[in-house]
């Protein structure tokens, strides 16, 4: 395996591919992925856990034990079975880890807007008359946004995690000259001995991609707080 | 138990304008039917006419919180049972549909709450709180409403108003914080305004401000006013009627003077005994009412404050016991066996006006 040179800093993978230029074409591939698909994620499990949270009674009842059940497959394997059906694809891959966390917003949103229900200001809002749609939009979601955010940042760490997971397990996206930092571990899993490298520089990516969305998350909670805002 | 109906003129006498709120007979019950419910409300009746400061005055768990949650309608309903009536200009409140009472919150009465920390939401600006309940229930346009709150916040008191529209509650001292809770309440110009211990929450120098300023407010635009309060000295400053709640239900009705001059209740005269009094002589000790509000004997069984009565005896083991009328003065009610008596002095003085 040529090693780093003047040339290819980084040195080429097995197929004789610059390793520098796949890593930064796999950035691309694995940010959309992760984004788009909490994204959806975030709109569908938030929308469900809004509607439960917010007008409770039945429409709770019925939404949440479908949450349970969603909940109770590991989310990963959830994920996997999507992909399959779908077919392999970079769409199926997107909705195959937003589908995963579903459940996971829309219990965080309902449990949080439960917990404002009981608050001293909405019942001010009620003794003004106010809408239930105003309340609840005005007042009990904008308090209720903050972990629902965190959160959201914090799986789209995980989500990129699972993107090269999907591929590893090889139901990512089939189109090879598409580089992508999970595909590019699980080629260089047989060679793990000989260059560790080939495994170690996609792996750091991620594992930094991750940790700068945390981070970001927990930056964007404070700014979010408005008790924190000088 | 028959007390007041919309003819009489209350307590104190004053004025003979019908009532603008009659509760008659409210009771709610909480906990399944399965269980043996809990009587939190147990009975309560009083009117309110409009400029006319009523108080509620008892113990924490003596149903007077409740009592005003139900006139607002905004108990839970699942759990809970309302009986009797209230009604608000002749219209019947329990049991009226979840639309009509949505309709009258906020325009036809309003509720300043305890505690002005928690009561205000704290992620949105004190202005947009403020338009909000106008756009609800006025026709005011967004700029139209923005100005009317600048103006709402002027007249509670709150300097520089325009600018703190924009700030948000944690930006308010708590005593602001209240003036702008009470801003809200009385944006629509409602005609009941149900006050649930407006003061405990602030210090005491704040407290007097605030307490002037609802005052003020009942003088200058005649609305009516219940206030719910633990505090007797809010009660002597503020109230012209009193209602003295123990365990759910009515022991003491009287117009101020005579709560403060002639209890008849031993509740009543344990509660006043239990403060300091400026006219007392130098180092009495001041006498608090033994035992705690759990130690009570349903009303169904007796007088329920027969635990903690100085002068219990066997007398008091009535069932249900009525809400009796004073024998000089029509107006004032209690219940109870044992009357506190009336003093021979004061008893001359207080029949001659």
């Amino acid at each position: 395996m040529p090693g780093p040179s003047e040339e290819y800093p980084w040195g080429l993978d097995s197929t004789g591919v610059d390793l520098q230029t796949q890593i930064v074409f796999g950035a691309r591939q694995s940010l959309l992925i992760g984004v788009v698909s909490t994204s959806l994620g975030l709109s569908v499990g938030a929308t469900i856990g809004l509607l439960a949270g917010g007008f409770g009674g039945k429409v709770d009842l019925i939404v949440m034990r479908f949450v349970d059940i969603l909940l109770s497959i590991p989310s990963l394997l959830l994920a996997v079975s999507i992909a399959a059906i779908l077919g392999q694809s970079q769409t199926s891959v997107m909705i195959a880890i937003g589908a995963a966390q579903v459940p996971i917003f829309a219990r965080l949103l309902r449990g949080s807007l439960l917990q404002q229900r009981a608050s001293d200001y909405v019942l001010a809002s009620w003794s003004l008359g106010l809408r239930r749609r105003t309340v609840v939009m005005n007042h009990m979601l904008p308090n209720s946004l903050g972990p629902v955010i965190v959160q959201a940042t914090l799986t789209l760490a995980t989500a990129i995690i699972e993107v090269a997971a999907l591929s590893f397990l090889g139901l990512g996206d089939p189109n090879p000259s598409a580089a992508e930092w999970g595909r590019m571990l699980v080629q260089a899993q047989n060679r793990l001995q000989s260059d560790p490298h080939l495994a170690l520089l996609p792996g750091i990516c991620i594992a930094v991609t991750a940790l700068g969305f945390t981070l970001f998350g927990e930056a964007l909670r404070e700014a979010l707080d408005p008790k924190s805002r000088r | 138990m028959s007390t007041r109906t919309s003819q009489d003129p209350g307590p104190s006498g004053a004025d003979s304008t019908s009532a603008l709120l009659e509760v008659d007979e409210l009771t709610v019950t909480f906990g399944p039917k399965s269980k043996r419910p809990v009587h939190a409300v147990d009975g309560v009746s009083f009117s309110v006419r409009p400029g006319e400061v009523v108080g509620l005055v008892g113990e924490s768990g003596s149903g007077k919180s409740v009592t005003s949650l139900a006139i607002m309608g905004l108990l839970p309903q699942r759990g809970v049972r309302v009986g009797g009536s209230v009604r608000f200009e002749g219209r019947e409140l329990v049991g009226a549909s979840q639309q009509t009472l949505t309709d009258m919150r906020g325009r036809d009465m309003a509720m300043v709450f305890q505690d002005p920390m928690s009561s205000l939401n704290p992620v949105l600006p004190i202005g947009l709180q403020v338009t909000e309940v106008l756009r609800r229930h006025t026709d005011l346009d967004r700029e139209g409403a923005r100005a009317e709150a600048e103006d709402l916040l002027r007249r509670v008191g709150i300097p520089d108003p325009r600018r703190r529209l924009k700030d948000y509650p944690h930006q308010l001292s708590g005593g602001m914080r209240q003036r702008a809770l009470i801003a809200i309440a009385l944006a629509c110009k409602p005609r009941l305004l149900i006050a649930d211990e407006p003061t405990t929450a602030l210090d005491v120098t704040i407290q007097a401000q605030v307490l002037e300023l609802l005052r003020k407010l009942v003088t200058d635009t005649g609305t009516a006013m219940i206030m719910i309060t633990h505090d007797l000295g809010v009660v002597a400053g503020l109230c012209d009627d009193v209602n003295v709640m123990y365990s759910g239900r009515v022991v003491e009705t009287a117009g101020r003077q005579e709560l403060f001059g002639v209890p008849r209740h031993r509740y009543t005269e344990g509660l006043l005994a239990s403060i300091p009094r400026m006219d007392a002589p130098r180092g009495q000790p001041l006498r608090p009412i033994p035992g705690t509000p759990r130690d009570t004997i349903s009303w169904s069984r007796a007088c329920a404050f027969a635990p903690r009565c100085p002068v219990v005896d066997d007398d008091c083991l009535v069932p249900d016991l009525e809400l009796t009328p004073d024998r000089e003065r029509r107006f004032h009610l209690h219940r109870c066996v044992h009357p506190a008596d009336v003093p021979a002095a004061v008893r001359t003085t207080q029949e001659t006006p």
